[in-house]
């Protein structure tokens, strides 16, 4: 299961670049790519993710014979975007540049000893730009930031060590860096990854400073509250709160057990938090029971359903919750928080096929259904809109096995990743779904699967998708228009990283592999959303260190 | 061997009675480093003296007659070049090494004016070959000489000592037809652990401060150093690989320049700054520079220094290492538009790259060509909007005339191949001649010749023929455009047949001399009394100790209309 990721985390720029479905743990649920790699897309940071090395945290049951569905996971290493400009770290060099997407104007500057992962930070003014770098091998971060033009001094924090994630708060106060035990391949028991790096970025007094706490074992996410009053990080102990209110003091106050076996069920449940911070669900596998953890109390509240809970998805405004059960074919909707006490606030209806997993949107209006356990071509368009549409359920055939799917921001449309059906000669395919609009999905083969997506914030009137083939060498990008659903492709060079959009410049990316940095910006024509008979144009940008090499005339 | 001779001619000698100069005691000395011992160049020949220390240069007053007037150059030659009008001759000499006395001469610099017969103001004028200027150099010069193309400055490099630098540069700059005083001015360029492999000098490009200024390109072993010959302080330095972790040097082997400037262009389409490309070796990336103006500091009233505008670094992907680059006009959307192109001799393809997009389209060959010459200028019918550019390969038994365009976004080729008979690795241009008379201008031809190849052709870019003219027996045949553009002389080292090559009618003319030819030269004389130009064709004989010369009307040669010189290096020795 999966909350919404937390749109700070992509302050001013590009937003609205949503997860993706991966495979991890069972490998029948495993998508078709690259061997031995799944992608997923976004622009806050999302590499590929290592297929069955998540075991305990990834999203749904087992019901019956199929396996798991499938979850994603993010890391930081690819660029991320801040306002109107690309941060990018180049770990050999030790440096991070900063691209100007309207320009193409590259600066450097010196960050530390490996820098690899990045995190945005909201600013005040929208011209000013902020990141925080974590430098893998010298164990600690840069805080840098753009005002006015020019790169300020940057900032070192020491952290702990083997940090390897970043959680910014929601205005940008706060960064925490942990350590995400999932992204480590050989682990031994004594592999903890407990400690936390609470870095203050803007204190109300004194200069940024950074402390250290320790979390329970092995943290899995790490999140604020809305108000930013508390730090909530879920781990196998369960869910650790720290006060933030003394900023110069962050202070543990609880480590609240999120089900009664404590650590001894720890890798069979998915936990999440919701986005208030006030409680803690937990789905437990093989179970038809939510449990409802109130953070301020401990208090444990089980809500039972009619089956097996196969996926649990929270959406971003903290009211909605759904769930579905594969094993009977049904999905309830939980109005929260009253659905912890009140039945009368869960809402079910019967699907018409067999369904494990949902893709919310972020203002919970829509939810599509579908299911990667199996190949199966079909999605479900589940309306949760307050009228008299409400649980309706109408189906797509995508006439293609469904990996994942990601709604708009503005919940106009869906993407679905699609795996070749049997007998195309296609290497992968997807799909735009319209969700409220009476028309027809748009099917499109690639001739490499297609691997992430990035779609534009509200209203969400572009959408892209790359593809990716090592074997062939096969690297790509689909630019979609909403709501014309025009679709057009541009070829790339190198293997694609991340992808994103820049909507107030009107442009997309795709960040590359390339020892040198390679990104891609595409220009969006105008009139695009509405079918432009233009094409999308192309800007490669190679070589963001080579502009820090070029020697002026003294004095220059 | 003595400066003694068994072969005399009419008004050579002269001895005074009783002052017997020391030159002919001087013993002789056969050329054999710095270059060749003979240069011919548009109005006269050189033939080198270093005995003597000393260019005898012959020139010719018209009908068979020679005349000869000897240079003084420095002591030691070391290497000596023409430019590329082959007007100007310079020679560097190492001077007394070592120097003991305070008059022993200094290593230096000749420049010297080739003379002959000249057109000035539609009139035929003689200059006498003269030295133009001389500079001392504080020390020995190194074998090699860096001209300008356009004429105004020359790179010379010293070395030699305990001690050398390899980054400093002499800058010599040259005057117009000597009415200045020419300037040497020392540089030593920045380095980060390198040093000079290539210089070469572009146009006057427009930079985004507003100024023209023309560049020399200095490539070293990992950088391109851009700097202003006018302002030495102007120097921009371009690291193009920061070893990491065993990552080889990317070292530069060819750059190309373009201006980016073209008459149908809008100026209110926005301006348009030079671009560079940078060919490495053994690499697959071409770096692109383009030039955008700096920050607006100075609009705040903050003073600048330097240069006011930005280098900005783009990295081409060509996807294979290519054997050759240079700038092309295509055809976008009925514009021309910019693209660098990049032979790749191993995929038989040319990869097209937008400079702006960084975008590369690939466009199959179906051979490996590895060279590209545009040849636009050259061909009767040009394109609008695009160039033509000539493809040879030197594994390759065919030419190509490749006229790009495009269509839409995507690039389409004209290619139109050629077989030949053998594989091209030298292309030789023949002079446009802008004063030939209507149709007897053949700039629209070129020689094509391959390394051991007992033939050579003669390609006409016009009809798209080529013509292969049959060396039988002499694969190692020298071949030489005459600087009127009318013909080619051909001959081969120690053997007496010469041939001319009429370009009117691609007629031969085999001519046997009496002595094994070491070279021949085509110069010009004063117009007949018919006032058409005139042309005499100057074949060296080198043997031993001896030079001489067969002297033969260029435009109809005829063995039975000859004269023979002998002990030339005698003239003026008295």
């Amino acid at each position: 299961m999966r909350r919404r990721t937390s749109l700070a985390m992509s302050a001013g720029g590009v937003i609205g670049a949503l997860l993706l479905g991966v495979g991890c743990g069972g490998s029948d649920s495993e998508a078709s790519g690259p061997p031995g790699i799944l992608y997923t897309g976004g622009t806050s940071g999302f590499l590929p993710v290592g297929t069955g090395g998540r075991a305990g945290t990834a999203g749904g049951g087992t019901g019956g014979t199929l396996p798991p569905e499938a979850e994603l996971e993010g890391s930081f290493e690819a660029p991320i975007v801040t306002g109107k400009y690309l941060w990018s770290a180049n770990p050999q060099s030790g440096r991070v540049a900063l691209v100007d997407a309207e320009t193409l104007r590259v600066t450097t500057v010196e960050s530390g000893f490996g820098p690899r992962y990045l995190a945005a930070i909201p600013t005040a003014d929208p011209e000013d730009a902020a990141t925080i770098v974590l430098n893998e091998l010298g164990e600690d971060a840069t805080l840098l930031t753009l005002v006015d033009g020019v790169i300020a001094e940057p900032v070192r924090f020491s952290t702990h060590a083997q940090a390897n994630s970043l959680a910014v708060s929601p205005s940008g106060r706060w960064v925490v860096a942990w350590s995400d035990w999932r992204e480590f391949n050989h682990l031994d028991p004594t592999d903890s990854f407990q400690d936390l790096t609470l870095i203050l970025v803007t204190p109300s007094s004194g200069d940024p400073c950074a402390t250290r706490r320790v979390a329970g074992y092995r943290p899995s996410s790490v999140t604020f509250d809305a108000d930013e009053q508390n730090l909530l990080v879920v781990s196998e102990h369960g869910v650790t709160v720290i006060d933030l209110t003394d900023e110069a003091n962050p202070e543990v106050r609880a480590l609240v057990e999120v089900a009664a076996g404590g650590l001894a069920d720890a890798a069979a449940r998915d936990v999440v938090v919701t986005p208030d911070g006030s409680h803690a669900i937990v789905r437990h596998d093989d179970s038809n029971v939510l449990g409802f953890v109130d953070l301020a109390t401990a208090v444990i509240t089980d809500v039972t359903l009619d089956g097996r809970v196969t996926d649990l998805d929270v959406a971003d405004e903290g009211a909605t919750a759904v769930a579905v059960m594969r094993g009977i074919g049904q999905v309830a909707v939980l109005d929260l928080p009253e659905a912890i006490t009140d039945p009368e606030h869960i809402h079910t209806t019967s699907l018409p096929r067999s369904f494990g997993s949902v893709s919310l949107a972020p203002d919970a209006s829509v939810g599509v259904l579908y299911t990667n356990a199996e190949p199966t071509t079909v999605v479900a368009k589940l309306s949760l809109s307050d009228d008299e549409t409400f649980l309706d359920v109408e189906t797509e055939d995508l006439r293609a096995p469904v990996r994942a799917v990601l709604v708009a921001p503005d919940a106009e449309h869906a993407v679905a990743l699609l795996d070749p059906p049997s007998g195309s000669v296609k290497a992968g395919a997807f799909s735009i779904i319209p969700t409220f609009a009476p028309r027809g999905p748009k099917i499109v083969g690639t001739d490499a699967p297609a691997m992430a997506v990035a779609i534009a914030p509200a209203p969400s009137t572009e959408a892209l998708v790359t593809t990716r083939d090592d074997v062939t060498r096969t690297y790509g990008v689909h630019v979609i228009a909403l709501p014309s659903l025009q679709e057009d492709y541009l070829p790339l060079v190198s293997p694609p990283l991340a992808v994103g959009l820049i909507p107030e410049l009107g442009k997309g990316f795709v960040a590359q592999e390339h020892p040198e940095g390679r990104i891609t910006f595409i220009d969006f024509p105008t009139n695009l959303p509405s079918g432009s008979a233009a094409t999308p144009t192309a800007r490669t940008l190679t070589g963001f260190e080579l502009a820090a090499r070029v020697t002026y005339p003294a004095d220059n | 061997m003595r400066h003694g001779t068994f072969l005399f001619c009419a008004g050579v000698l002269a001895l005074g009675c009783g002052d017997r100069s020391s030159a002919w005691d001087a013993d002789y000395e056969s050329v054999s480093a710095g270059g060749p011992p003979t240069q011919g160049l548009s109005g006269s020949v050189a033939v080198r003296d270093d005995a003597l220390d000393r260019l005898v240069m012959i020139t010719s007053p018209g009908g068979r007659d020679l005349t000869t007037k000897a240079l003084p150059v420095g002591k030691g030659i070391v290497y000596w070049q023409t430019d590329a009008k082959r007007e100007r001759l310079f020679v560097l000499s190492e001077g007394v090494q070592p120097r003991r006395e305070r008059d022993d001469e200094k290593p230096s610099l000749t420049v010297i004016d080739g003379g002959g017969w000249r057109e000035v103001d539609g009139r035929a004028e003689f200059h006498e070959p003269s030295i133009l200027a001389r500079y001392e150099l504080d020390d020995p010069p190194n074998p090699v000489l860096y001209l300008d193309p356009e004429g105004e400055y020359a790179v010379v490099t010293v070395g030699g000592g305990v001690v050398e630098n390899p980054n400093e540069l002499l800058l010599v700059n040259l005057p117009e037809d000597g009415d200045d005083e020419p300037t040497i001015e020392a540089k030593t360029i920045r380095s980060f652990g390198s040093s000079p492999q290539a210089i070469s000098f572009t146009k006057r490009l427009r930079f985004p401060d507003g100024i023209g200024r023309r560049m020399m390109i200095v490539q070293t072993e990992q950088e391109v150093a851009l700097i202003d010959p006018e302002n030495l302080d102007t120097e921009i330095t371009v690291r193009l690989s920061e070893p990491l972790n065993g990552v080889n040097m990317s070292s530069p082997v060819e750059v190309a320049v373009h201006d980016n400037q073209r008459s149908q262009f809008d100026p209110d389409d926005g301006e348009r700054f030079p671009i560079i490309a940078i060919r490495l070796r053994n690499r697959s990336t071409v770096p692109l520079l383009s030039f955008e103006a700096a920050p607006s500091e100075a609009e705040a009233g903050v003073e600048t220094t330097g240069v006011d505008f930005l280098v900005t670094v783009n990295i081409a992907e060509v996807g294979s290492v290519p054997s050759d680059i240079d700038f092309f006009w295509t055809e976008v959307d009925a514009a021309p538009a910019l693209r660098l192109a990049a032979l790749l001799p191993n995929r038989s393809e040319v990869a097209l790259v937008n400079p702006d997009a960084n975008y590369t389209d690939y466009v199959a060959l179906g051979a490996a060509y590895d060279h590209m010459t545009r040849v636009t200028d050259d061909v009767a019918v040009q394109p609008l909007n695009s160039d033509v550019a000539l493809l040879t390969g030197q594994s390759v038994y065919s030419v190509a005339f490749w006229e790009l365009g495009s269509t839409g976004t995507r690039s389409y080729r004209s290619l139109e191949t050629h077989s030949i008979g053998i594989p091209i690795n030298q292309i030789i241009p023949i002079t446009q001649d802008a004063s030939a008379p209507d149709g007897e201008d053949y700039g629209h031809l070129k020689l094509l010749r391959g390394v051991t190849a007992s033939e050579f052709y003669v390609l006409d870019l016009n009809q798209r023929q080529s013509a292969p003219m049959l060396t039988t027996g002499t694969s190692g045949a020298n071949i030489t455009p005459a600087p009127d553009g009318q013909r080619a002389w051909v001959s081969v080292a120690n053997e007496e047949e010469i041939a001319s090559v009429r370009f009117s009618d691609l007629h031969p003319t085999t001519l046997v001399l009496e002595r094994p030819v070491a070279a021949v030269y085509d110069i010009a004389q004063p117009e007949t009394t018919h006032g058409s130009p005139s042309r005499v064709a100057i074949a060296l004989h080198i043997e031993g100790a001896s030079l001489g010369a067969t002297v033969l009307d260029a435009r109809a040669p005829d063995t039975a209309d000859t004269r023979f010189y002998g002990g030339i290096l005698l003239g003026g020795i008295r």
